[in-house]
């Protein structure tokens, strides 16, 4: 039991979880959730974007100030007035998303990668001035440049981040591929890397397993895999896929899950979460 | 190597073992029978008083029994030609007669079987070699592994399914379960490592559950680049089956659930509108799906601008910011997302 190695969720169901279509928490929702995620054991709590508006904020702030042990995170894009809506809200952890994907930067963007590391490098320097901790999100990692991404982590790791996000944005991998392209990263990213996946095909929780056999150190979850499209990974279905076969422990208890399943599913106002049954 | 997988449906037979009415069960088989799969398997202890009723569907139809010469000739008699014989097989010992007997019934009668190890994943690769030299190169139309007890992940079930296809030249199928959440992910490494015959459910539906046929087709389609033959409207289709057995299916059941094209929040509909290939893995027209665009609480200045467009009204910045801002306190209040309709009437009270 001891010489496995922890692995550590950031849960993000009150931020991409909440992304999804018709999906709105109350305040008091997002609170509860909260200390249901911090009761599961779980470390890191992706807890919402402060950029969204002063309501959002609000909501936020209650949240900061609740009795969590867990350390609680703000999504941000690397432009300034989000860095400034999460610090002034109360943050001392951000996640700076970026971009990676030449799709993603050209197409959607009109901008190139020169452009998403110089944007990357003043919004790390800003968290850093205001000394929050800070990791960075890499969009569409999957289907960018092995090198950009690279390159996205050396910067983010000389500006002091802490570990990068990989993220499947469209949940376009399979486990094979998954495990071969983590292997070589993890081998070559100055930083640890948190594995983040949707469920477009149905293969997020076999995606965050190859990836944390691979050597990924964190993994993104949602509860009940709630989250854009077909989903993220599910958390309970991911803390029982790699406990089963991924040598690591995740410190979840297991025992708090169906209490916060049904929090979520209630809260998510969705009326059939069938797929759980199967 | 062919591109072409067989699927081998589980769904008939989660309906036979929940003792559905016959009726149900004749919809589905014709619902199934349209879908791009090989065979139906089906339990010869439920369906055995039903010959008639399935009868447009024999030439689909393979018949699960226990290994006894007595139930080989039963089927035969029933006039069904395939059959799959179920054996559990204890390593280090003799294959027990009955099994022997079957088969040899089987040859004579010249039927079409299978034979199902179905505590395979509980054996190991030369267990599993000493087991099939005691079968002493039986005529199978094909050797199932089953990993009945999910004890696979999809990298064991890779080195796996290599490793049985050095050790027999049968044909090979995998029957992969989903007690961990990996049925799928199983299914596309047994693939990947050569197997052809991959045995799915729609929606995975069953307990512990097996592969999900949609996701297997789609994800051998888009991932693993393979020659792929859809139906038109299969989420639709699937739908109808899940339907007949009173199964609701999750809005965000992957490939065919009813919201896997919705897209609310600001960033995802600005990318969608330039190219949607940007937040979508597969367009929504291969699946019979359609994309629609939600004004929730994650919509954008420029999400709601794009939404409102689509409905014909166009309405400068100040104003759009005043109604994003009415739009949010809406959705709060609601819990859901607006309707086209209620963000005109948001507008129109805001004397747009």
């Amino acid at each position: 039991m001891d010489n496995m190695l922890q692995l550590q969720l950031v849960d993000t169901t009150l931020r991409d979880g909440e992304q999804a279509a018709g999906v709105v928490f109350s305040a008091q929702e997002k609170r509860d959730i909260a200390l249901a995620l911090d009761c599961a054991g779980v470390r890191r709590i992706e807890t919402g974007t402060p950029a969204m508006g002063a309501e959002e904020q609000e909501v936020l702030r209650s949240i900061l100030a609740l009795p969590l042990s867990a350390t609680l995170t703000a999504w941000n894009r690397a432009v300034p007035e989000d860095i400034q809506a999460s610090v002034e809200c109360g943050f001392s952890f951000l996640h700076i998303s970026v971009p990676v994907s030449d799709l993603h930067i050209i197409d959607k963007l009109g901008r190139s990668r020169e452009w998403v590391l110089v944007q990357l490098k003043q919004a790390l320097a800003m968290a850093h001035s205001y000394g929050c901790a800070m990791s960075v999100g890499a969009e569409d990692a999957s289907r960018a440049d092995t090198e950009f991404f690279l390159a996205v982590a050396d910067m983010a790791q000389k500006m002091g981040a802490q570990y990068i996000r990989y993220a499947d944005t469209v949940g376009c991998m399979e486990p094979l591929v998954v495990y071969e392209k983590l292997h070589s990263l993890v081998k070559r990213s100055p930083l640890p890397i948190e594995f983040h996946g949707h469920n477009d095909f149905g293969l997020a929780t076999a995606n965050t397993l190859a990836a944390v056999k691979a050597g990924a150190a964190l993994v993104s979850t949602t509860v009940l895999g709630l989250g854009e499209r077909a989903g993220n990974a599910d958390m309970e279905m991911v803390v029982s896929a790699v406990e089963r076969f991924g040598n690591v422990r995740t410190g979840i208890r297991l025992g708090e899950l169906p209490a916060l399943n049904e929090l979520v599913a209630k809260a998510s106002t969705r009326p059939s979460f069938a797929k759980l049954k199967w | 190597m062919s591109n072409s997988i067989q699927y081998i449906d589980q769904t008939l037979g989660e309906g036979f073992a929940r003792r559905l009415p016959q009726a149900a069960l004749v919809i589905m088989a014709q619902l199934l029978s349209e879908l791009p799969i090989t065979v139906m398997d089906v339990p010869f202890e439920q369906i055995k008083e039903k010959t008639d009723l399935l009868d447009p569907f024999q030439h689909m139809l393979r018949v699960r029994i226990n290994s006894s010469a007595k139930e080989v000739a039963a089927v035969h008699d029933k006039g069904w030609t395939k059959v799959i014989i179920d054996y559990y097989h204890r390593p280090g010992q003799a294959i027990i007669p009955h099994l022997q007997e079957a088969l040899n019934k089987s040859q004579q009668l010249a039927m079409d079987v299978s034979l199902n190890l179905k505590n395979a994943s509980t054996l190991s690769i030369d267990e599993i070699a000493a087991f099939f030299k005691q079968l002493g190169g039986a005529a199978l139309a094909s050797f199932i592994y089953s990993d009945s007890g999910s004890r696979l992940d999809p990298f064991t079930t890779y080195e796996t399914i290599l490793g049985m296809q050095k050790c027999t030249a049968y044909p090979l199928e995998f029957y992969g379960y989903n007690r961990y959440g990996l049925a799928t992910a199983n299914a596309l490494s047994a693939v990947r490592a050569g197997a052809e015959r991959i045995a799915t459910a729609v929606a995975g539906v069953g307990a512990p559950g097996h592969a999900a046929l949609e996701e297997v087709l789609l994800s051998a389609k888009y991932l693993l680049k393979r020659d792929t033959a859809l139906v038109t409207g299969l989420a639709n289709r699937c739908a109808a089956i899940l339907t007949v057995m009173e199964e609701d299916i999750a809005v965000d059941k992957a490939v065919i659930g009813d919201n896997i094209f919705a897209h609310e929040s600001g960033l995802h509909v600005y990318g969608i509108k330039k190219n949607p290939q940007i937040y979508e893995a597969f367009p929504p027209e291969v699946v019979g799906l359609a994309r629609h665009l939600v004004v929730g609480k994650h919509s954008g200045a420029t999400s709601l601008q794009i939404v409102l467009q689509e409905q014909g009204i166009h309405v400068n910045a100040s104003v759009l910011q005043g109604l994003l801002k009415k739009v949010r306190q809406t959705v709060t209040t609601y819990k859901r997302s607006l309707s086209p309709s209620e963000v005109l009437n948001l507008c129109q009270c805001g004397g747009v």
